[in-house]
């Protein structure tokens, strides 16, 4: 009589959900370990380390300072990491492996927050990277007969280093989101950050009506303050920076979030 | 007896259908298709605001500023079309069809390096008509401060220099054969080092000395104003250029011959 038993059920109420921090290790390792996301971040060291080098036997010894090899990685980094960061969203829909992350883990909320998690993490440690090879670089400073001076602006790490940076991430994560597709997103992000401030200066130049505009509008020459002497913003480039950044970063944002929640995979 | 199929008489593929089918996936192509949506856009916003700039204060204006700002603004993706003519076909796997149709890879590598080019034509032209147009309402609006002046040599010097550009992107995507890492290397190529190498000349008597031989996109400015002259900047224009576009493009070129298509 054992033909007619009850059709077997898999109990799953108890196993546990996936641990945030397993998602967020799985997606940096998914920029790590994957053929272009590692070149990338080899040639972005490699870019540093070759320019601080030439540096090192170019510059004048009392431009040798720990201060002067930082801003080559605060300057190189802002224009590749949000690549690496780009890719990690869209690799999902051209390599097709959106089809198993979102299986795994069909709560595609947890997913994009274990992406910003990654991401973040992974800035991060290239930030830490850079300022040891910044360190190494006024050593070698120091041998090619700087004489180095170890003083660092507090500013210039904060904001041109850290925050424009973060700032680059988080438009990498909204561009690729919204677009979903590598090339796409990358030619996008050019625009915005070469195309968007040329035609700024170009109006600028013919106006100084729009140039008292641009920075409220325009989030690259909103964000000069941040990567430029003396480092410190005051209250209304702040302001300027918060409105720029609604309209370029938060609203992409948005809109990028709740494509990605429910766009088909295919 | 086996027939055979005779196709001594069938006569080969025209080298203008060639480029005519280059042309075609250039833009008749999703990605394509956007990208020149995309500069049309761009160029309409900006000239639309230094329209309506110049309108509000009233100032003098010449057929040559329209027409170089819109030629400058389309003149930063065109070279990403050249750069998708070759990729795509390793990204979209079309080299595969368009590889068994001429099997000679050198013919379809120079229709597609003439179609590039034949795009620069294009740009230029459309950036001269959206100029003429641009330049017509001020007319109509402010006819005493309006003037048709066109320089040539700002014609021509763009022309040559987005002409180098665009084979530069083409170089770059033989050498590489996909579309985001070609598009990556040519940014680098043609607006950050430059910024490296005018960094570095700044701050080293001894590297600006030897600059102007490396830096092709500087040895480039005096085509865009078209005040190339002398043996000096001769020189450095040609010496850069032998580093810069011969030799990737010369690799490039052995490579994309070879390469295994799959």
């Amino acid at each position: 009589m054992s033909a007619t038993t009850a059709p077997m059920a898999m109990d799953l109420s108890s196993t546990p959900q996936v641990p945030m921090s397993r998602l967020a290790l799985v997606e940096a390792r998914k920029a790590l370990d994957t053929r272009a996301g590692r070149w990338l971040i080899v040639g972005i060291l490699g870019l540093v380390l070759v320019i601080e080098v030439i540096y090192s036997f170019a510059a004048d010894n009392d431009a040798k300072g720990l201060q002067d090899y930082i801003q080559i990685p605060g300057f190189t980094l802002g224009y590749f990491l949000p690549i690496v960061i780009i890719m990690l969203v869209t690799s999902e829909a051209s390599q097709r492996n959106g089809l198993v992350t979102f299986t795994l883990e069909p709560k595609r909320s947890r997913i994009v927050l274990a992406k910003f998690i990654a991401g973040i993490g992974l800035a991060l440690s290239v930030m830490v990277l850079a300022v040891v090879l910044a360190v190494l670089g006024t050593l070698l400073g120091l041998v090619t007969g700087g004489d180095s001076s170890w003083h660092v602006d507090g500013g210039l790490l904060f904001y041109a280093l850290f925050l424009s940076n973060m700032i680059g991430i988080f438009i990498g994560f909204a561009l690729s989101m919204l677009i979903m597709n590598t090339a796409g997103a990358i030619v996008a992000y050019f625009v915005y950050t070469l195309i968007l401030p040329t035609a700024v200066a170009i109006l600028s130049s013919l106006s100084s009506t729009f140039e008292d505009i641009a920075p409220w509008i325009e989030f690259n020459t909103a964000q000069a303050p941040l990567v430029s002497s003396p480092y410190s913003p005051a209250g209304e480039e702040w302001a300027q920076i918060a409105t720029s950044g609604a309209i370029w970063l938060l609203l992409p944002l948005v809109l990028g979030i709740w494509r990605l929640l429910r766009i088909e995979f295919k | 007896m086996a027939q055979a199929l005779d196709l001594t008489a069938t006569s080969r593929v025209p080298f203008t259908r060639l480029v005519r089918v280059e042309l075609r996936k250039a833009w008749d192509t999703r990605a394509g298709f956007w990208l020149l949506i995309a500069i049309v856009a761009i160029v309409v916003v900006v000239l639309g605001i230094a329209l309506i700039i110049t309108l509000v204060h009233s100032d003098p204006v010449l057929l040559d500023d329209f027409v170089g700002i819109a030629a400058y603004m389309m003149s930063f993706l065109l070279p990403f079309l050249a750069i998708m003519l070759v990729t795509s076909e390793w990204s979209q796997r079309s080299a595969l069809v368009t590889f068994s149709l001429e099997p000679r890879r050198s013919r379809v590598v120079m229709a597609k390096l003439v179609a590039a080019l034949l795009l620069t034509v294009i740009n230029l032209v459309v950036a001269l008509v959206v100029g003429v147009l641009f330049t017509l309402v001020c007319e109509l609006v402010q006819p005493d401060l309006t003037s048709w002046h066109l320089s040539g040599g700002n014609v021509a010097g763009f022309f040559v220099t987005q002409s180098l550009a665009m084979v530069g992107g083409f170089a770059i995507a033989t050498l590489l054969l996909n579309t985001p890492a070609s598009i990556v290397l040519f940014v680098v190529y043609r607006f950050v080092l430059p910024g490296v190498f005018g960094a570095l000349a700044s701050i080293s008597t001894w590297f600006e000395s030897v600059a102007p031989w490396l830096d092709f996109q500087a040895a480039q400015s005096n085509i865009y104003e078209w005040t190339l002259s002398g043996r000096d900047q001769w020189a450095h224009l040609l010496v850069s250029g032998f580093l810069w576009l011969v030799v990737p493009l010369a690799v490039g070129m052995w490579r994309i011959l070879r390469a295994e298509v799959k």
